[in-house]
Order: structure tokens, then sequence, then C-alpha cells
């Protein structure tokens, strides 16, 4: 039971990652904060008129959520409010980069599944929160196969080839933390090394069907964790919430 | 429940490929593409010949950075060109007065050579002329 509260205290946690990401992409849109990382000058923002009333019953609701009170009810005000925020935060940039780019809101995303998954729960006689987890695992098992079978059905087996590989590693020798460039720098020049990073990325994320099964789930969340850390060494990005919202889901 | 999950992995992954890009479906695409590629690129931004950082300039005259992924380099930071462009984008310059500063856009285009170092090329696809940010 314990582990259910933890569990479900993260989803309201990651739900709160993920409104920030938003917010804190409205209120640096006039920036290059892909590139450049945050900028200090975001107080003075005039977003903060709007985010603040917004974000005060978000956070409520990630809070009743977390605690399993008036949950139906908190996750639409949550869901409605992620809607908003990313058609907002679409709406100022250009051409649609933030989808273009791929830019997820994984703990929405099993929001949804968990609240659908909650829906139809009493039409078959089953408990609303169990199945509720178990389409939100579902879903999230589903988005980790198809990152990893896009990848192939876009790119074929070469994806896990030394070149594929190399040329991903050094496009970002030349971007972010020094320690981590030189490391990309070096990784390059051992084909095996090369080869062995593009077969584990794709395996493992191809393995996302295993998350259906819950005697699996932890030790799943555990490798996408040292996967996700690997990611953030080779390829630059921080992805603290698809980190938390796996952990998440296993404790539930 | 296994199978509870299951179908729902099984219906998020069809109803991603119908509706994938409107959330909460995606396409999941990100650099699925990159596999295809005997040549990488990074973008690479010059002022009086010297690499800078693109952020440092404003007032933009003679680059057109909707050409900044026209020319189809072969990256996979398309964020790094996506935000290059917005910036010079929201700084070009509407005056008649031209920037002190000689200005150029292009890539860093990378192979990887049989011992495994990186060869690196520049290639230039924007010039033009800008003011250091005040």
């Amino acid at each position: 039971m314990e582990a259910v509260l933890i569990g479900r205290g993260i989803f309201g946690i990651c739900l709160g990652l993920s409104w920030l990401n938003s917010m804190t992409h409205i209120l640096q849109s006039q920036e290059m904060i892909y590139t450049r990382g945050m900028q200090r000058k975001v107080w003075a923002h005039p977003a903060w008129k709007r985010l603040i009333p917004v974000t005060i019953p978000f956070a409520l609701s990630c809070y009743l959520f977390s605690v399993g009170r008036y949950e139906v009810q908190a996750g639409l005000v949550i869901i409605g409010a992620i809607f908003w925020i990313r058609r907002w935060e679409i709406s100022l940039w250009h051409k649609n980069i933030v989808v273009r780019l791929g830019k997820y809101s994984p703990s929405g995303t099993c929001l949804i599944a968990y609240l659908a998954g909650y829906a139809i729960a009493p039409h078959f006689g089953l408990d609303p929160q169990s199945t509720g987890v178990e389409v939100a695992c579902g879903g999230l098992a589903s988005a980790w196969f198809l990152s990893g079978w896009k990848k192939i059905e876009y790119s074929g087996w070469n994806w896990m080839g030394k070149r594929t590989q190399g040329l991903l590693l050094a496009e970002r020798a030349y971007i972010g933390n020094p320690l981590f460039k030189a490391i990309r720098r070096e990784l390059v020049q051992h084909p095996l090394a090369l080869r062995t990073i593009g077969f584990l990325g794709v395996f493992v994320e191809m393995a996302g069907i295993i998350f259906c099964f819950p005697e699996y789930r932890m030790a799943y969340a555990v490798i996408i964790n040292l996967l996700l850390l690997g990611t953030i060494v080779l390829l630059g990005y921080y992805e603290p919430e698809w980190m938390l919202i796996i952990i998440a889901l296993a404790l539930m | 429940m296994p199978y509870i999950a299951l179908i729902a992995f099984l219906v998020y992954t069809v109803a991603c490929y119908i509706w994938g890009g409107h959330f909460p479906f995606y396409k999941f695409e990100l650099y699925a593409g990159a596999g295809n590629r005997d040549k990488a690129a990074v973008p690479v931004f010059f002022c009086d010949g010297n690499e800078a950082h693109i952020w440092e300039y404003e007032r933009f005259k003679g680059i057109d950075p909707e050409q900044f992924l026209a020319h189809r380099m072969p990256t996979s930071v398309t964020w790094m060109v996506e935000e290059a462009a917005q910036w010079v984008r929201d700084h070009q310059d509407g005056t008649v007065e031209t920037g002190p500063h000689e200005v150029s856009f292009g890539f860093r285009v990378l192979s990887i050579r049989d011992d495994g170092t990186i060869a690196e090329e520049i290639k230039i696809l924007e010039r033009g002329r800008a003011w250091k940010l005040s």
C-alpha cells in the first residue's frame, strides 16, 4: 500500500514537471532555451498574469490526484490544464516546432490512459484504480516500444550500426558539457562500443511490452532509467519526467 | 491483469499511427530517420570570420532564416537550427542602417574517417550583416 502511495506521489510530481516544462518554454519563448539553456530574465514576463491563476488550481489538483481524493475531477482539471498550456506553448513557436521536435507529455498521456481505464472498469466489474494503472502501463509500454520501432521503420537495421551511432555522437561532440563532449568524441573511435550502444538502445526501447507485465515492471523501469542516464551523457537530453513516470507506474 | 495492459498497448500503438502528433498521441519519430546518413551536420555561426554565438547578435540583414533548414543538411540537431532561425526571425533589422559586423550561418558537416576520428568541413549557407546585442 505504501508503494502505491509513493507511486501516486511521484505521478503527481511528474504532472508538475510536465506543467513546469511547458511553463518554462512559454516564459523563455524569446530565448534560445534548447541551445542556450534557461535564462534568468523571466520574472517580468507578462505571461505570469495568466500562468499564476491556472497554476494554483493545477497544483491543487495534482495534490488531490496524488492522495486519491476526487481523482476523476482532479484528473480532468489536470488534463484540461495540460492541453491548454500545450496549445499556448505551441502557438508561441514558429510553424509547429514544438510538435515537430517531438515534445511529449508522458505523464499527461498516462493520466488520460488512467482515467480511461478508471471510467470503463465498472462496466466490466473491475476495480477502477487498478484498471486505470493497467491501462496507463499499457500506454507507456507502447510509447517505449514505438520509440524503438520507429527507428527500425525509418532507418532499418542501419540504426544500430557504428556509422549511425558515430554520426549522432559526432554531432554532439560539439554541443554541451565539456566532459560529455570528450566522452562522445572518444566513443566515436570505438566501433564495438558504438554497435553496443545502438543495439542496446533499440532493444531496450522495443522491449517496452515487458512493462505490460506487473512482475517485470520495476526491473524494466530501472533499465529505462539507466538508458536515460546514458542518453544524458551521449546525446545530452534530460528527461526527468520520462525517468520518474515509469517508476511511479511500476510502484502503483 | 496483464491482458488489460496488453490491450491498452495495442490500442495506443494503433492510435499513435492514426492520430500521432495530436496530444496525447505522438509520432515518436524524433531522430528515427538519422540512420540513413553518411554525413552529419551541426549549425555554426560566424561573426567577422570568427565562430560566435548567434544570440549575441541582433538586427540581422541579408540572412534569410527560412533557408536554414531548406538546404536539407543531414543534421539530427534540428532543434538548434530551428532556434537559430527563430532568433534571426525575431531580430531582423527593419532600418536602412547596415550592421557593422559581417555574419554568416552554415553547417559544420561531419563524417567519420576509417580510424574513427571526425572529419569536418564548413559549409556557409547565408551571409549578411548584424549588430552586437546591446
